[in-house]
């Protein structure tokens, strides 16, 4: 009998008070194979969510620091001469763990990120002549702090599209925070470890092809990802590209993903309206309007997808 | 005999209640539709523009039921909130074009809510009911004739009228200084008043969920599952755009009966087809205890 998704939510939020739709996030894309971008303000437990998710899993963890100095190489490996042998030995980089901390991944030029996100894409990387698979599962949690730009590398949009999520990590709540302190002012508290196999993870992923998405819900997705494409008069002014097709099969991977992660064997409109604000956050293209005017981004698209009648 | 009606009006006075409680709180001061044709031919598309103002700022007029179409078919359907210094004004064109040659119908919109400047009472807001003439589509049933004879007509008036336009166009320019010169006047179209009537009785939505759980019944099907499901969602004073969860963060703890339907009614409509004949069971059974409740 594998474990289940609850068990990890579980441990995870033993050493994360709060921050529930983060949790439900990463382990939702977690089990949908796909990418994260975290954003947020510095301290609001960031890493401490993706170390926790780690060990939590039994897997591996490795966290990249991004400068403006790093090198593609830094991020997946180079081939070294070895003279006892007499050839290149190939050492894998940091990419080749199950959980990769991308921290400020705003912080380098773009030949950076593009190592990072083609590795992200084709869940491989060539070394010299050797092409190495990564580890199943894989999974990037790319960190940006929104507060402090200066001297950063913006993410093209094309870029961006490769996360599956883009979770917006606020300050919590004050008894959360109040929590904070009771748990960690005494000191610290180890995440809890192997809560879950690898294998599990790949069973949740394969029963998460197998989930039921009833026609209507596939046209309810088609709806809402077109809705941010044919804006109508007011909201038109603030966008200026809507979301890929990539986006509604994106969208539909993570809703019966998280189908699994509620021990449902079926999607329900829940599971669609839940995720689209993150799904759609970083793959809706916004005019300047949005900045000087200071739009709410999040109401912005919840004003999209509320306007798509629930089926 | 008394009792039963005693028990009879309790239940719709409890229903009434709860159904007051889920409504939105507005003061409808305009609603009203109207059409930028009188007549159309078939098949033409021309527009309904359905205007409704609130008196409270940000109102949701989510809820506002569109009218019922005959001999009309409806193209698209859009719609545009703006904030207006005196509360909220909610416009929503529906594009449609005439079916068969004949007459068509609007029936009125309308739009369920508690009034606050009247205590909070549950009042129907309705429109204006609109009757337009669908004329045959130019060309379809003439004769190659009488078609040659149409379009030269047509040719001729659209000549006649470029005439006038460039008549008043002409006497605009010549006036122009006179205008100018003028002050700026806004003029207020006048709003349409609506017709307030209290608002139809939850009854109704109890009968459409026995209605569509009768026809779940004979037909265990997914359509009518999805039916039922739409009319536990109305009987619930769900909006359009409102999920499962978002719904049952506003119905209390202890209408435990008609939560456990609506979940039963979300599981018959979404399940895969191998567990659907237990999902519309299970939904049969929790209907009941809506229905005896």
């Amino acid at each position: 009998m594998s474990a289940r998704p609850g068990t990890l939510r579980a441990a995870v939020e033993q050493t994360i008070v709060g921050q529930r739709s983060v949790v439900e996030g990463l382990l939702v894309a977690l089990i949908a194979n796909g990418h994260v971008l975290l954003e947020g303000p510095p301290g609001v437990a960031k890493t401490l969510a993706a170390r926790s998710l780690a060990q939590a899993i039994g897997g591996t963890f490795r966290r990249i620091q991004f400068t403006p100095d790093l090198l593609p190489s830094d991020i997946v490996g180079t081939r070294v001469f070895d003279q006892r042998t007499g050839s290149f030995a190939t050492v894998p980089g940091p990419i080749f763990a199950n959980i990769v901390l991308a921290d400020e991944i705003n912080r380098s030029p773009a030949k950076v990120q593009s190592a990072l996100l083609e590795g992200m894409q084709e869940r491989q990387a060539t070394i010299g002549p050797e092409t190495l698979p990564f580890p199943d599962p894989f999974v990037v949690l790319a960190t940006m702090n929104p507060l402090d730009d200066d001297g950063t590398y913006a993410l093209p949009l094309a870029q961006r599209d490769r996360f599956a999520l883009n979770l917006y990590v606020d300050y919590p709540s004050r008894e959360e925070e109040v929590a904070i302190l009771e748990r960690f002012g005494a000191g610290e508290v180890r995440p809890v470890r192997d809560a879950v196999s690898l294998d599990d993870i790949r069973d949740w992923k394969r029963e998460a092809e197998r989930v039921h998405l009833e026609p209507r819900l596939r046209s309810y997705i088609v709806d809402m990802i077109r809705a941010t494409r044919e804006p109508d008069g007011t909201r038109g002014r603030y966008v200026e590209r809507g979301a890929s097709p990539r986006a509604a099969l994106l969208l539909a991977g993570l809703a019966k993903a998280r189908a699994v992660y509620e021990e449902r064997t079926y999607v329900v409109p829940d599971d669609i309206r839940s995720l689209a604000v993150p799904a759609l956050r970083h793959r809706v293209g916004f005019t300047y309007r949005v900045a000087s005017e200071k739009i709410d981004v999040e109401e912005l698209l919840e004003s999209f997808i509320t306007q798509v009648p629930t089926p | 005999m008394f009792r039963i009606a005693f028990f009879a009006s309790l239940i719709f006075l409890a229903i009434a209640a709860a159904s007051a409680q889920t409504l939105p709180r507005l003061t409808i001061t305009a609603l009203s539709i109207t059409s930028d044709r009188v007549a159309a031919p078939e098949g033409v598309a021309f527009h309904l523009r359905i205007h409704v103002h609130a008196k409270q700022k940000n109102a949701d007029l989510s809820s506002l039921v569109l009218p019922d179409v005959v001999n009309l078919t409806i193209l698209g359907d859009e719609k545009r909130t703006a904030p207006a210094s005196d509360g909220t004004d909610y416009i929503e064109i529906l594009t449609v074009a005439g079916v068969s040659p004949g007459e068509a119908t609007v029936s009125p919109a309308y739009i369920d809510a508690s009034d606050p400047t009247r205590a909070d009472k549950p009042f129907r807001f309705s429109s204006n009911r609109l009757r337009l003439r669908i004329t045959a589509a130019p060309g379809t049933d003439l004769h190659p004739l009488e078609n040659a004879v149409w379009k030269t007509g047509r040719i001729a008036l659209t000549v006649v009228a470029g005439l006038i336009v460039l008549g008043i166009v002409a006497f605009a320019l010549v006036r122009a200084g006179a205008v100018m010169a003028r002050r700026k006047t806004y003029v207020t179209l006048p709003q349409a008043r609506p017709v307030t009537q209290p608002a139809a009785a939850p009854v109704d939505r109890m009968a459409a969920v026995r209605h569509a759980a009768l026809q779940l019944a004979a037909s265990r099907a997914r359509a009518e599952a999805a039916a039922l499901r739409g009319a536990l969602f109305a009987l619930s004073g769900a909006r359009r755009d409102e999920t499962l969860a978002a719904l049952l963060e506003r119905i209390p703890a202890d209408k435990r009966a008609l939560r456990g339907a609506l979940r039963a009614a979300e599981r018959a409509t979404f399940v895969n087809e191998a567990h659907l004949q237990g999902a519309i069971d299970e939904l049969l059974d929790a209907v009941r205890a809506v229905v005896s409740a």
